[in-house]
Formats: C-alpha cells, structure tokens, sequence
C-alpha cells in the first residue's frame, strides 16, 4: 500500500489510479468537515464533489505532501463559506427556534431521548453563527489542532481559541435543560 | 488566578493547548473553585456531545462523478475556446478580404507582400546556384541541413501546442 506521499506525487504526475485511491482514502474526512459546517447530506455530498475537483486542478501546486489533510480541510471550508453565503440563509434546522433546542427531559425511553439529545446537539450546532460552527466542527469533529484551525480559516490563533470558547459557550446554554423542566424532575 | 482569567481559558484548557505554567494554575484555582468547576464541567459535556456527534457514511460514488465532472467542463472549455477562435478568424480573414478588394491600401500591401515573395525566391535560387558551382558545396549541405532541422523544430513545436489545447482530451494516462 502506498503512503500518502507517494499518492501526492503520483497524481502530481497525473497518475488517474493514485487520485482515484486518494478520493476513496479522504472522501470520508471531506465529507465530515462539510457535513458539520452544512447539516446536509446533499450539499455536503456536493461540497465534497467540489472540493476534489478543485483538488485534482491544483494538486500541483501542493509543496508540501503531508500537509495534504489540512490543505482539504481548507479547500472544503472556503467551499462550504461559499455556499452558505451563496444561499443567503441558514443552514436547515427542522426545528424554528432556539427555545425548542432545549434538551427535554421528559419521555418514556432512554433511547428516544439519547436520539433526541444527538438531533438536539446537531441542530443546536447549526444554529450557532458560521464562523463559530466552522471553529467547533474543526477542532471536536474532525480533530485539527489550534494552529491549524488558524491555518485553515486564515485567522489568528488568539482569534481561534476566543471562538472555540465562544461557540462552546453558546453551544452549552442552547443545550442546557430548561429551569421549568428541572423543577419539574425534582 | 482570578475566575474571569480561568473561565476565559478553559476551552484551551479542556482541548490541552496551554502552556504547562498556565494549565497548573488553573488546575489549582478549579480545586478551590466549585463555580468554575461546574463551568469547566458544563463546556466539557458540550465538547464530549460535538465530538460523539454521528456522521453519516458518503455512500456516492465521488471519484466517479469527480472525474465525468472533470471531462464535461473540459469539453465545455474546448468548445467555448474553439467558438473564439473561429470568431476571431472569421473576423480576421473577413477583415483581410475588405483590406485587399476595397481599398487602395490593401492593393499596396497585396503588391508588396508579392514582391518580396519574389525576392524571396530569386535570393534563394541565387544561393542554390552560387552552392552548386562550389567546388567544396558546404553551403548546399547547410542549406539542407538548416531546412531539415527548421521543418523538424516547427513539427514538434506544432504538436506541443495542439497537445497542450486538447482541453477535451483523454486524462492523463
């Protein structure tokens, strides 16, 4: 099996076989960052699509192969910055208010509610203003350290931390168990 | 450490991205602090939450479509630069035939352009005649010489930049 370098190299060369095994290696990884960022399988599928294209036209241009990850990280983002600022809205959120983001704790199965928490968690995510979700879906959904989150979205590293904290933050109080709701468990 | 400075840090904390002398104070002021310890333990259940979030599996084939995406926008660019060209041409020989037939500068130019073809010509049958009275004939030899390597250079030069216009073309291998 080949590494990654190698992969890199050969497609730099042209090679069709090495892009195809480097699409079917890093679909997956795309397709997360978009998938977080979006909410939208089909505009992360898109995304996706997308961003190879662009990587297929400038996989020359790429000086440093192992930074491959991070440099996919960057096209996918600028693309799903685009698209969001393209359609002029929000991504879809089945849910019409903040409010009703709050996490109920009432219902009669655990697992109905850990369904319930994971679909709360997620809209709650895009409910958070783009550059905090960009940020968050870096960092605790696909891993990439602080510098390069910094690299990626072309911002300072104090900037990423303020963000990360910030959306942590938002994220924390849209998810937090209403007051009424608490009471009502006591 | 006051609670705002160690509130303000404690997503660095949690993500393991400070400096050792900042991370042990914090780590002391969270025992002393029940308040920021909840805190820290709220932005930790929130990070836990994001990070087990599911993802679906990408079940379409992306190379695929990647790659027939690719070949269509290439055929799209051929076209689009072969309609250019044969605008510009047409425009061109369109504005060549005006210049020659309806004015008298084209007749100029058509008169001059004849007779330095003709010059052209006797110069050249002028060194063919000089070379074949030469008794050591060099100069026919770099003539030819010069001739065949003139018409080898324009062949591969003509093939490299059809080669590098074939927008359309097959992929790389």
């Amino acid at each position: 099996m080949s590494t990654l370098q190698e992969i890199i190299r050969a497609c730099q060369h042209g090679s069709t076989e090495a892009f195809e095994q480097l699409v079917r290696q890093y679909q997956q990884y795309a397709f997360k960052i978009a998938y977080g960022i979006l909410g939208s399988d089909r505009d992360a599928e898109d995304t996706v699509q997308e961003a190879f294209i662009a990587v297929y036209r400038q996989i020359k241009s790429l000086r440093n192969e192992e930074a491959f990850p991070t440099w996919l990280g960057k096209i996918v983002t600028n693309l799903c910055f685009r698209k969001v600022q393209n359609s002029g809205k929000r991504p879809t959120v089945p849910l019409d208010s903040i409010e009703d983001l709050r996490i109920s704790n009432t219902g009669p199965e655990e697992a109905y509610l850990a369904l319930e928490l994971k679909q709360d968690v997620h809209n709650a995510l895009l409910n958070l203003p783009l550059d905090y979700r960009v940020v968050v879906v870096l960092r605790d959904i696909q891993g990439y350290s602080y510098s390069e989150i910094a690299d990626i979205a072309g911002i300072p590293l104090g900037t990423v931390k303020s963000r990360i904290h910030q959306a942590r933050t938002l994220l924390a109080d849209l998810l937090q168990p209403t007051r009424n709701e608490e009471e009502g468990e006591r | 450490m006051l609670c705002h400075d160690v509130r303000e840090n404690l997503s660095v904390f949690l993500d393991d991205e400070l400096p050792n002398d900042l991370r042990d104070s914090i780590v002391k002021h969270l025992k002393q602090c029940p308040e920021c310890l909840a805190e820290k333990e709220r932005l930790s259940r929130v990070t836990g939450l994001v990070r087990t979030l599911e993802i679906p599996p990408l079940e379409s084939d992306v190379f695929s479509y990647v790659m027939a995406s690719i070949k269509q926008k290439d055929i799209d660019k051929s076209y689009h630069v072969f309609s250019v060209m044969l605008g510009l041409f047409s425009i061109l020989a369109g504005g060549v035939v005006t210049l020659v037939y309806f004015s008298p500068l084209g007749q100029a130019i058509l008169a001059l352009f004849g007779s330095t073809v003709k010059n052209i010509i006797d110069v050249g049958s002028l060194i063919f005649k000089i070379s074949s009275r030469s008794t050591v004939g060099i100069q026919g030899w770099s003539i030819s010489l010069t001739l065949f390597f003139g018409f080898l250079l324009s062949y591969y030069g003509l093939r490299k930049v059809l080669n590098n216009t074939n927008l359309g073309g097959p992929l790389h291998e």
